[in-house]
C-alpha cells in the first residue's frame, strides 16, 4: 500500500474537535463512574468484613455478580434489558428523556462493575490491618464505626492506594466499551475519524497517545500521593 | 415461566460460541505466558536497555484499552504486513501481546517474592545464575504464581467477549445475534449472564481451593 | 524517566511504520485468490434481503447469491476447479477498512457507491438502487422528516444515511437527537423499544428488517425518499482484473435474465419491482459480448 502520512489532519476541523470531544466523554464517563463506584465499593467492602452473617452473604453475592459477568454483557443488560423491566414511564425516561441516556447507561454500568472490584480491594485492605489494632481500639472504648473511621480506614487506605490508582486507570480503559452502545468516547471517535478520512494509523495513534497520557498522569499522581501519605514511621 | 424454547433451538450456535470463547481464552493464556516469560527473561539477562524496552512495552499495553489493541491488529496490522490477517488470528495476537504484559508483571512479582537469600545461597553453592533460577527460584515462584495466573485467565475469559467488535462469533456475539433476531432480549441476555456467572464462579471456587492446597 | 522511555518508543514506532508499509502492486486480490484457492467474501449479518445470516447460520441473500456466481466465475478464469468461498462478517463500520487492508476480496452487502468511498475503494456495476426512508411506529403519527423536530432518530454508524440525513437536518434546521446504532437489527430494536422515534435507512433494508419483527403491524416505512443511490459491490483499489470478472459476470447475468430472477426472488417482494429506474439500470448494464 502507498500510505500517505498526514498527521496534521488530526489538527484539522472537525477531527480535532471530535478527538477532544471523545477525550471529554472518556474522562466524564470515568469520573462519574468513579464517583458512584467509590462510596458504593467502600460500603460493600465494609459489609464484607461485617460481623453480621447476612451482610457478609449479601455483599458477597453482590461482588460475585458484578465480578463474574463480562463488563460488555453488563453494559448490554443496562442498555437493552433494564429499561424494559422498569415501569413503563420510568423506562421511557431512562431511554429518552434523560439528557444523554447512552452516557448515563454506560456510566452506571461502569460504576457497578467497578464497585464490585473496589469492594474486594477494600475488603482485602481492611483485613490487612492487624487484628491487634481493632482490639486496641475496642479496648479504648471506641465504637465499631469510630474504630473504622479513626483507626482501621486510615491504615487500610494507605495499603490499597496503589491498587486504587490502577483501578482508576482500569475504569478509564473500560469506558471504551461504551462505544458499543453509541457513546462517542475517545476510541469511538478515533474509529469515526478512520471511517471518514481512512487515516487509521493517525486516528488510532492519537487515541493511543491520549490513553498513554492519562496513564502517565495517573502514574505521577500515584507517586506523589504515596509520598505525602506515607507515615513518618518506617514500615 | 417464560418460554425458553428459542434457546434450545439456538443451542448449537450458543455452544459453538462458548467453545470459541474458551479456545480464545486458552490461546491467550498460552501465548500470553510465552510472551510474559520472554519479557521476564529479557529483564533478567539483558541490561538497562532491555529493562527499558520491557518497561515501555508493559506500560503501553497496560495504558490502552483492549478494544483499541484489537482495532489496531484487525485494521492496521494487515496494512503493515501487506497481507490479510483475519479476525481470528488478529484477536489471538492481540490477546497474546496484551496478556503478555500482564503475565510478565505477575511473573516478575512472583520471582521477587522468593527471597534474595535463596539466590545468594544457590550462587554460593556453586550454581550459575541460570541454574539457580531453574532449580531454586522458579519452582518456588511458580507455586506462588499459579493461582494468580488462573485468576488472570478468568479475567481473560470475560475479556474475550470484546471480539464482539470484530464480528467473531463468540458466546456474547452469538447471544446478541439471537437476541436481536428473535426479539427476546430479556430472556436471552439473562441466560447469557447466568452462563458467564456460573462458569466464572466455578472457576474462581476452583482457584480458591487450589490456593488452600498450596497454603497447606 | 517514563516520559523519556515513551518518547523513545514513539520515535522508534513512527520511523519504522512508514518503511514497513509497502507499495501495493496491482491485482493483489486475484493473486491472493490464486494462492489460497479461496475467495473471501465480506457479507452483512443483518442486511436482509441483500445479505444476512440465515437460521442455519449461512450467509444468504441477493448480494450473496450474485457473489457466489462471481466466485465460480473467478474459479473458472483462474483455473481453480473447486474454488472455496470464505465468508467474513462485516458491519457498516468495518467493511471499508477490511477491503482496504485486504482481509476480504469482495464486499457483498448493500454498500452505496459514493465519491467519498471511491477515494478508498472501487465499486462494481450497481445491482440495485437505494432510497433512504423512515421506519416508525404507526401510532407515532410521523409521516416525514419534517415531523421529527425535537425527536430522536437512529442512524447506522458508517452508512451514507448518516451523512445525507445530517445534511438535510442542517439545511432544514430541524432539531433532532441522533443515536448511532451498529446495524439494522439494532435500529429496529431502538424503534420498537421507543428509544428512538425513527430509524433512517434504505427502504428495502427497512423492509427486510421489518419482516423479522414480531410486531410488523405496528410499524411502517414512511416519508419522501431522502436519497437516490446505487448499491454495488466493493473491491480494493488497483484490482482491475478482479473488477473485470465481477462486472462481466453481472453483465452476463443481466443479459441471460438470471439477475432479474434473483432480483424478483429477493428484492421485488419489498415493493421495488424491476421497472422505471431499476429497469433502465439493468438494460444499460447488460453490456454486450
Amino acid at each position: 500500500m502507498n500510505y500517505q502520512w498526514n498527521w496534521s489532519l488530526l489538527l484539522d476541523e472537525p477531527y480535532a474537535g471530535w478527538l477532544l470531544a471523545g477525550l471529554g466523554w472518556t474522562v466524564a464517563l470515568s469520573v462519574v463512574g468513579w464517583v458512584i463506584a467509590l462510596p458504593l465499593g467502600t460500603a460493600i467492602g465494609i459489609a464484607r468484613t461485617s460481623s453480621s452473617r447476612w451482610l457478609r452473604v449479601l455483599s458477597g453475592f453482590y461482588v460475585s455478580v458484578f465480578r463474574n459477568i463480562p463488563l460488555l454483557l453488563q453494559m448490554f443488560v443496562w442498555f437493552f434489558v433494564v429499561p424494559e423491566l422498569l415501569p413503563d414511564r420510568l423506562g421511557l425516561w431512562f431511554k429518552r428523556d434523560l439528557p444523554n441516556p447512552e452516557f448515563w447507561t454506560a456510566a452506571l454500568a461502569l460504576a457497578f462493575y467497578t464497585s464490585g472490584r473496589l469492594a474486594e480491594l477494600f475488603r482485602a485492605g481492611l483485613q490487612a490491618v492487624p487484628r491487634g489494632q481493632v482490639m486496641a481500639a475496642d479496648a479504648t472504648g471506641m465504637s465499631r464505626p469510630q474504630a473504622l473511621r479513626h483507626v482501621i480506614m486510615p491504615q487500610a487506605l494507605r495499603i490499597i492506594l496503589p491498587p486504587l490508582t490502577s483501578e482508576f486507570l482500569s475504569i478509564v480503559k473500560n469506558s471504551s466499551l461504551a462505544l458499543t452502545i453509541g457513546v462517542l468516547e475517545l476510541t469511538a471517535q478515533s474509529r469515526q475519524i478512520e471511517n471518514f478520512t481512512f487515516h487509521g494509523f493517525e486516528a488510532f495513534g492519537a487515541a493511543t497517545a491520549f490513553y498513554m497520557l492519562v496513564a502517565l498522569i495517573l502514574n505521577l499522581v500515584m507517586v506523589s500521593l504515596r509520598r505525602t501519605l506515607t507515615l513518618p514511621v518506617a514500615v | 415461566m417464560p418460554d425458553l424454547s428459542f434457546i434450545a433451538r439456538n443451542a448449537s450456535f450458543l455452544f459453538d460460541g462458548l467453545l470459541l470463547s474458551l479456545t480464545l481464552t486458552a490461546a491467550g493464556v498460552i501465548g500470553g505466558l510465552a510472551v510474559g516469560i520472554a519479557l521476564v527473561l529479557v529483564r533478567l539477562f539483558t541490561g538497562v536497555v532491555g529493562n527499558c524496552v520491557v518497561d515501555a512495552y508493559v506500560f503501553v499495553f497496560r495504558a490502552i484499552p483492549l478494544i483499541l489493541v484489537i482495532f489496531w491488529f484487525y485494521f492496521m496490522v494487515p496494512l503493515i504486513l501487506g497481507r490479510p490477517v483475519g479476525a481470528w488470528t488478529s484477536a489471538i495476537v492481540a490477546f497474546t501481546l496484551f496478556e503478555g504484559a500482564y503475565y510478565s508483571e505477575i511473573l516478575r512479582a512472583g520471582l521477587k517474592s522468593v527471597r534474595a537469600g535463596q539466590m545468594h545461597a544457590a550462587l554460593a553453592g556453586g550454581m550459575n545464575r541460570a541454574q539457580a533460577l531453574r532449580y531454586v527460584i522458579f519452582p518456588q515462584a511458580i507455586t506462588a504464581m499459579i493461582p494468580i495466573f488462573l485468576t488472570q485467565a478468568i479475567i481473560l475469559f470475560q475479556d474475550t467477549s470484546l471480539v464482539f467488535v470484530v464480528s467473531l462469533h463468540d458466546f456474547l456475539t452469538a447471544t446478541t445475534i439471537i437476541a436481536n433476531r428473535d426479539g427476546r432480549l430479556v430472556e436471552t441476555y439473562a441466560s447469557a449472564c447466568l452462563v458467564y456467572y456460573l462458569i466464572c464462579l466455578a472457576a474462581t471456587a476452583g482457584v480458591d481451593r487450589l490456593k488452600r492446597t498450596f497454603a497447606r | 524517566m517514563f516520559i523519556r522511555k515513551i518518547s523513545l518508543l514513539a520515535a522508534i514506532v513512527t520511523t519504522l511504520l512508514p518503511t514497513m508499509a509497502r507499495a501495493q502492486d496491482a491485482d493483489t486480490a486475484l493473486k491472493r485468490i490464486q494462492q489460497t484457492k479461496a475467495v473471501t467474501i465480506g457479507f452483512r449479518e443483518s442486511a436482509a434481503p441483500f445479505a444476512y445470516l440465515d437460521e442455519g447460520r449461512q450467509a444468504s441473500g441477493y448480494s450473496v447469491a450474485i457473489c457466489n456466481r462471481i466466485a465460480q466465475e473467478i474459479g473458472r478464469k483462474l483455473n481453480i476447479p473447486h474454488i472455496e468461498i470464505r465468508y467474513v462478517p462485516v458491519t457498516p463500520q468495518t467493511r471499508i477498512p477490511l477491503i482496504a487492508n485486504g482481509t476480504i476480496d469482495i464486499e457483498c452487502g448493500t454498500t452505496v457507491n459514493s465519491l467519498g468511498r471511491q477515494e478508498q475503494v472501487d465499486f462494481s456495476y450497481a445491482v440495485a438502487l437505494a432510497e433512504g426512508r423512515l421506519l416508525v411506529k404507526k401510532n407515532s403519527g410521523i409521516q416525514d422528516l419534517s415531523d421529527l423536530n425535537g425527536k430522536i432518530i437512529a442512524l447506522a454508524a458508517g452508512t451514507t444515511a448518516e451523512r445525507y440525513v445530517r445534511a438535510v437536518l442542517d439545511r432544514t434546521k430541524i432539531n433532532v437527537r441522533v443515536l448511532q446504532v451498529r446495524d439494522n437489527a439494532e435500529g429496529l430494536l431502538a424503534v420498537n423499544s421507543r428509544r428512538v422515534d425513527a430509524f433512517v435507512n434504505d427502504a428495502v433494508l427497512l423492509g427486510g428488517v421489518l419482516r423479522t419483527a414480531q410486531n410488523k403491524d405496528d410499524l411502517a416505512i414512511v416519508g419522501k425518499p431522502l436519497s437516490f443511490e446505487q448499491v454495488a459491490f466493493m473491491v480494493g483499489k488497483n484490482n482491475s482484473g478482479l473488477l473485470t470478472i465481477i462486472n462481466g459476470t453481472i453483465a452476463r447475468m443481466l443479459a441471460s435474465g438470471d439477475l432479474h430472477r434473483l432480483y424478483d426472488q429477493w428484492i421485488t417482494p419489498y415493493g421495488v419491482p424491476i421497472d422505471g429506474a431499476v429497469d433502465a439500470l439493468f438494460k444499460i448494464e447488460a453490456i454486450a459480448e
